[in-house]
């Protein structure tokens, strides 16, 4: 059985990327990209995150094209991405070094720098604002100045490095040896977007395609493995978001250039978490112990459940344990990429003529033999 | 002066207006040649992680790139996003930098650069002020002490 190439259906085509264009503008409005960034900038950071590429005018243009659909945006965020050249890798990031915006522990109360909640929308009510239908850009301006009033009167005198470098939970948990303090290991990463996924796949590709993965999938997976589909409870030790800087050495700067001397390109908003999960750990002698182990989760943007269920999962694949398959390497990391998912369900709305009728023959021929038999 | 390092995230943080006067102010008086052009181009992101301390990638960045010439001296300007006329500006100033002798017009951009590098610390003070309002006081109930400390003790 092979494939049949057929023509045909360029005016049906042509006339349905004019309807579905038609759509788009059919409102008469126009929305401007900056209005897009200012407005809905979590969305705009799920496509960048999901299409791998921090680039908010790019993502933000991708919405709008894509009328909000965020599959079709992440999609036009890849497509963009392959069209351009690699100049350079950045150095490597510390997050340690992150100026977080907020950074909190559901481990413990109080955490050398302090819980610092910044903004979010945990402690809201969850109703739906009715007056927002009615927003106008006066009225945003005046609450604007309104917030900027209250939060002056609530501000704490601060240096401008107060929330760069903020101790970590983990320090403390290493140094009461609760959490093992792992050497630096500068293995070269592979990079998913030049090498093939294989199994068992190193850490830094397990890391790099949860992270971007479709962040719902990755909520739902993390979650069944901890409802039951899998061997991982986390407690979250820390959850910090912020920015970190991006920066390269020079062109043709040795291994370990100083870091005064390397460019400094921008900053990227991330979220880290380091989720704690009680495991059985084995000492250099052979000795069982109970001890922390960590999971640990790094996203573009601000989805805080992405990088909790990202740390969970890390957690869960270094099993690669396949009773579970929140544990299974291979159902994880191939179906959480939104493209590749998103890609194969879509391509089932495409002709499949010749394989159908194949199935169909093979299906009627079968009845047609047992009602030959019956008459028999 | 400056390192290079502080310098580019001051001129780059300040936004492109103070990078284009200094490259003006360089150009009137030293002849700049531009040796690759603004261009487009993407930034892999790569971070430790502080599970295992291994290294991975976490994704790429847009990014803008300009290469120029002062003499024999070759300038570098990148900055993340899409503004070419950003980077030809901070490749001037890299290049005015690296000329021997300093030329008289660094002097004064460095400045200028130092005022910006102020006043990116004041507004950075000022939002750390308004985060920190954020910080819990949690009111003492008693009973056990959860902090970290008590754990470590």
């Amino acid at each position: 059985m092979g494939y049949v190439a057929v023509t045909g259906g360029e005016q049906a085509i042509a006339t349905s990327l004019d309807l579905i264009e038609r759509k788009r503008v059919a409102g008469g409005l126009a929305l401007d990209v900056d209005t897009i960034l200012s407005c809905l900038p979590e969305l705009v950071q799920q496509v960048e995150s999901e299409g791998s590429l921090w680039a908010p005018e790019v993502a933000a243009t991708a919405v709008k094209q894509a009328c909000g659909s965020v599959e079709e945006a992440v999609f036009l965020m890849r497509a963009y991405r392959s069209t351009l050249e690699r100049l350079y890798t950045s150095r490597v990031i510390d997050t340690d070094e992150m100026r977080v915006d907020r950074r909190i522990s559901a481990a413990f109360k109080d955490i050398e720098g302090g819980q610092i909640l910044g903004a979010t929308r945990d402690y809201s009510h969850r109703l739906i604002e009715f007056e927002l239908a009615d927003e106008t850009q006066a009225s945003v301006r005046d609450r604007a100045r309104e917030l900027a009033e209250r939060l002056a009167d609530t501000a704490v005198p601060a240096t401008p490095d107060a929330l760069a470098r903020v101790p970590r939970v983990l320090t403390y948990l290493r140094s009461i040896d609760m959490v093992r303090d792992w050497p630096v290991d500068d293995t070269e990463p592979v990079d998913i977007t030049k090498t093939p996924l294989s199994f068992p796949a190193p850490r830094s590709v397990i890391l790099q395609a949860l992270s971007r993965g479709l962040t719902q999938a990755v909520i739902a997976i993390g979650y069944a493995a901890i409802r039951g589909f899998g061997l991982s409870h986390p407690t979250v030790g820390e959850l910090r978001r912020g920015s970190v800087a991006v920066e390269i050495d020079a062109p043709g700067a040795v291994a370990d250039a100083p870091a005064e001397d390397a460019y400094y390109l921008g900053s990227i908003p991330v979220t880290e978490v380091e989720s704690l999960i009680v495991a059985d750990e084995v000492d250099e002698q052979g000795e069982h112990r109970s001890a922390l182990d960590v999971g640990y989760g790094l996203v573009v943007g601000t989805d805080e459940s992405k990088a909790i269920a990202m740390s969970v999962l890390d957690h869960s694949l270094r099993a690669d344990d396949v009773r579970f398959p929140t544990q299974d390497q291979e159902f994880v990391l191939y179906h959480i990429d939104g493209v590749e998912a998103t890609g194969f369900i879509s391509h089932l709305k495409l002709p499949h003529y010749v394989t159908f009728q194949s199935k169909l023959d093979s299906a009627l021929r079968s009845v047609a033999e047992k009602g030959g038999e019956a008459d028999a | 002066m400056l390192s290079r390092r502080a310098r580019t995230e001051i001129l780059v943080e300040s936004g492109p207006a103070l990078a284009h006067d200094a490259a003006r102010a360089i150009e009137r008086e030293l002849e700049v040649r531009v040796v690759v052009p603004p261009r487009q181009g993407l930034v892999m992101n790569q971070v430790r992680e502080t599970a295992r301390n291994s290294r991975f990638y976490l994704g790429e960045a847009l990014m803008s790139e300009c290469r120029v010439r002062i003499g024999d001296v070759e300038g570098l300007g990148v900055v993340l996003g899409a503004d070419g006329a950003f980077a030809r500006s901070l490749a001037t100033i890299d290049a005015a930098y690296a000329v021997e002798p300093t030329p008289r017009v660094v002097a004064e951009i460095d400045r200028r650069i130092d005022d910006a590098g102020r006043e990116l610390e004041r507004r950075r003070a000022q939002e750390a002020a308004v985060v920190m309002g954020s910080r819990v006081s949690f009111d003492e109930m008693g009973g056990q002490d959860m902090s970290v400390q008590a754990v470590a003790k």
